[in-house]
C-alpha cells in the first residue's frame, strides 16, 4: 500500500492544534505524513502531493470557508494529472446550521472522495483511509 | 610553506594575489586580461609580471587557482514541480558556483531537448521526486536525455527509488553518470551538500580539460574550484570563524560584475516577528544567488529598462539620448571604464543591479487577513537584522560612490514586504581578495581569516576614491 498522504489546513485558517493531532495519529497508524501546516493554498496541496506521489490529500477547514477554499481543488488534481488521488476534507465545513448530510453532499459534488463532520475522532478517518487506498490501488 | 600565489583566471581579467603565511600579509595583487582563446597562461604570465613590478620577484611554494573562464562552470536542471525539485537542485547548482544555462520541470518536451542540444551544458543535474514519491517524471527525463547524441555528464540526484534504474538508462546510451543522494528526500528537507561536491570534483577533473584550462597547471599546482565557489568559502569562513577566532555570524556578500551580479549570504534568516508563519522551501543557510540578468555591461540595457519602467530616480540626471548614447558605447565596448563624469552612469547601473538582485534574494514577507485576525507569511530568508554586507566586483571597486550603491541593499519602508538588511555594517573588499582567500582557506583557514580581517575595510562614510 502507498502510505504516503498529504495534510494540511486550507486557505486562511490558521488552526493548528487539530493539524498536528491528525499527524500524530497518521504517523502511528503508519502513514507517511507529509504536513504542510496551515494556511496551506490548493496549489501546495497539489505540488506536495505530485512530487511525494501521494496517494491522498487530507485537507482540514476549522474556520468556516471551507467551502470556498475547497472549491476547484479535485478539477486542479485533474489538471496537475493526479486524477485519481483520495481526497478528504473535515472540520467546521460552512457556517451556520447546514444539516451535515447537505454540506457533505455540497463537498461529494465539489470531487472528494470523503467529508467528516467535526468531532470526528481521528481512528474513524484511518481506516477508511486504508480501506480506500487499497481499493484504489 | 611562505609565500603562496592565489589565481582566479575570471571571464575577463584574470587576477593573481600574493600572500605571506609567515607575516599573514598580503603581499600584493595584480590582474590583465584573461586570454581564453589563445593561451590561458598568457593572462596569467602578465598579471604576475604587473604584481612584480610592484613587489619584486618572489619565489612561491604554492600557486593555487580558481576559475570562471570560457563560460564558466555551465549547469542545466531539470526537476519535478517548479518550486519544489527544480528550485532545490537550481540552489544547490548555484551553491557549487555553477551558472544555470537552462532549467525544466516536468517532463522534458522534444523543445526542452533542442535548447539542450544546441547549448550541451558541462554538467545537467536531473532530479525529481521526493524519496519513494513520483518516479515517473525522471524516467521519462532519463530517457530523453539518453537520446542526446553528443556526450553529456548527467549527475542524478532525484528519488532514491529508481536511481539505479534512471543511471542505468544512461549509461546504456554512453552517459557520465553520476549518481548523489536525494536532493530532496523529503518535502520538508534539502540534501545539496553532496551535489555540490560532486559537482565542484566534476569542474576539477573533466571540465576544465574540456576547457583548455588544464594547460594552467604548467604554472598553477591546483585548479580548485569555479570562482563563485571560492567566493562563498570566503564568506562562509569570515561568518563561522577560523575555529580558533569567532566570525561575524551572519552577512551577506554583494559581488557586481559585468556579466551577472551575484549575491551570496550566509545566515538562517528565521523570521524575527511573532506569528509569523514560514512558507515554501528552506533556504539553505549558505545561500548564493546569481541575476544573470544583472550584468552591468552585459545587461546594461535591461537594467535601464527596469530603471525607467519603475520610476526609480537612478537616471534621472540622464536625458534620454545620453542614456541611449552610454548604452551604445557600453555595446560596441564591454571592456568601457567610463570618463569620470559619466562614471555615475555606471553607479547607477551598480544601484539599480544591487536594489533587484537583493530584493530577489532576500524573503518577502506577505500579509493576510484572516478571521483570526491579520496573519503574515515568510517565504524566504528574513535579512532584516543582518549584521554585515560585504562589496566586491569591478564596477563596486571603481566607483566613486561605494557607499551609496551598496546601500542600495537596504531595508525600505516603502516597500516592507522586502526582508533586506536595515542597519548593517559595510566592508569593502578593497583589494579584490575573497576568491583568493577562499582558495587560501583550503590550506589555511586562519591565515585566510586573518588576512581577510586585515585587508576588508568598513566604510561607514563616503570616501572620495582616488582622491
Amino acid at each position: 500500500m502507498n502510505n504516503t498522504v498529504v495534510l494540511g489546513v486550507i486557505g486562511s485558517d490558521v488552526h493548528s492544534v487539530g493539524n498536528r493531532i491528525l499527524e500524530y495519529a497518521l504517523t502511528e497508524a503508519g502513514f507517511h505524513v507529509v504536513n504542510l501546516g496551515v494556511m496551506v493554498s490548493q496549489e501546495e496541496f497539489i505540488d506536495a502531493a505530485v512530487e511525494t506521489n501521494a496517494a491522498a490529500i487530507l485537507v482540514s477547514s476549522l474556520y468556516g470557508h471551507g467551502e470556498l477554499d475547497c472549491r476547484g481543488l479535485r478539477d486542479k488534481c485533474i489538471e496537475a494529472g493526479i486524477d485519481d488521488i483520495i481526497l478528504y476534507v473535515g472540520g467546521n465545513l460552512v457556517i451556520g446550521k447546514t444539516p451535515f448530510d447537505e454540506v457533505r453532499n455540497r463537498f461529494e459534488e465539489m470531487g472528494f472522495n470523503r467529508v467528516f463532520p467535526p468531532g470526528t475522532p481521528p481512528e474513524t478517518d484511518i481506516s477508511f483511509l486504508k480501506q480506500d487506498i487499497i481499493l484504489n490501488e | 610553506m611562505n609565500n603562496i600565489m592565489l589565481i582566479d583566471f575570471g571571464s575577463t581579467f584574470t587576477k593573481v594575489c600574493a600572500v605571506s603565511l609567515e607575516k599573514e600579509i598580503l603581499l600584493g595583487t595584480a590582474q590583465a586580461p584573461t586570454t581564453v582563446k589563445d593561451n590561458i597562461l598568457y593572462g596569467l604570465i602578465s598579471a604576475v609580471d604587473s604584481l612584480e613590478r610592484v613587489t619584486g620577484s618572489i619565489s612561491y611554494d604554492l600557486k593555487l587557482g580558481c576559475s570562471s573562464a570560457a563560460g564558466g562552470l555551465s549547469v542545466m536542471v531539470s526537476g519535478l514541480i517548479e518550486s519544489l525539485t527544480l528550485e532545490a537542485a537550481k540552489m544547490a547548482a548555484l551553491g557549487a558556483g555553477a551558472k544555470i544555462t537552462g532549467s525544466f520541470h516536468h517532463e522534458l518536451t522534444d523543445e526542452d531537448m533542442s535548447v539542450i542540444e544546441k547549448n550541451i551544458p558541462d554538467i545537467f543535474l536531473l532530479a525529481g521526486g521526493t524519496d519513494g514519491g513520483n518516479q515517473k517524471i525522471i524516467l521519462h527525463n532519463a530517457r530523453k536525455l539518453a537520446s542526446v547524441r553528443e556526450p553529456l555528464t548527467v549527475v542524478v540526484a532525484g528519488n532514491r527509488v529508481v536511481a539505479d534504474e534512471v543511471s542505468a538508462i544512461l549509461e546504456k546510451s554512453g552517459k557520465k553518470v553520476y549518481v548523489c543522494p536525494n536532493i530532496m528526500p523529503s518535502l520538508t528537507t534539502m540534501n545539496t551538500i553532496p551535489v555540490n561536491n560532486i559537482i565542484r570534483n566534476l569542474f576539477i577533473s573533466q571540465i576544465t580539460v574540456a576547457k583548455g584550462l588544464k594547460q594552467a597547471e604548467k604554472m598553477v599546482d591546483q585548479l580548485l574550484m569555479p570562482t563563485p565557489y571560492a567566493v562563498l568559502k570566503a564568506g562562509t569562513l569570515l561568518a563561522d570563524g577560523d575555529g580558533i577566532n569567532p566570525g561575524l555570524k551572519e552577512l551577506m556578500i554583494i559581488d557586481i560584475g559585468g556579466a551577472t551580479t551575484d549575491i551570496h549570504s550566509i545566515c538562517d534568516g528565521y523570521s524575527t516577528g511573532n506569528g509569523i508563519i514560514s512558507k515554501g522551501l528552506v533556504n539553505p543557510r549558505i545561500m548564493r544567488t546569481v541575476e544573470g540578468d544583472l550584468g552591468v555591461r552585459l545587461n546594461a540595457d535591461t537594467i535601464v529598462e527596469a530603471a525607467f519602467s519603475d520610476d526609480h530616480g537612478f537616471f534621472a540626471h540622464f536625458t534620454e539620448n545620453d542614456t541611449k548614447e552610454r548604452l551604445n558605447s557600453i555595446k560596441d565596448n564591454p571592456s568601457l571604464i567610463f570618463d569620470e563624469k559619466s562614471e555615475s552612469f555606471d553607479d547607477a547601473l551598480s544601484k539599480k543591479a544591487v536594489n533587484i538582485a537583493v530584493k530577489r534574494h532576500c524573503g518577502t514577507l506577505k500579509k493576510y487577513y484572516t478571521p483570526e485576525g491579520v496573519t503574515y507569511l515568510q517565504f524566504g530568508k528574513d535579512m532584516t537584522s543582518l549584521p554585515f554586507v560585504i562589496g566586491t566586483g569591478g564596477p563596486l571597486l571603481h566607483s566613486r560612490h561605494q557607499l551609496s550603491v551598496l546601500r542600495e541593499c537596504l531595508f525600505d519602508s516603502t516597500a516592507p514586504d522586502s526582508l533586506r538588511p536595515k542597519k548593517p555594517q559595510f566592508y569593502l573588499d578593497e583589494k579584490y581578495i575573497l576568491a583568493a582567500m577562499g582558495l587560501l582557506s583550503t590550506i589555511s583557514p586562519v591565515k585566510a581569516f586573518t588576512i581577510m580581517k586585515k585587508e576588508l575595510k568598513m566604510i561607514s562614510q563616503e570616501s572620495v576614491n582616488g582622491n
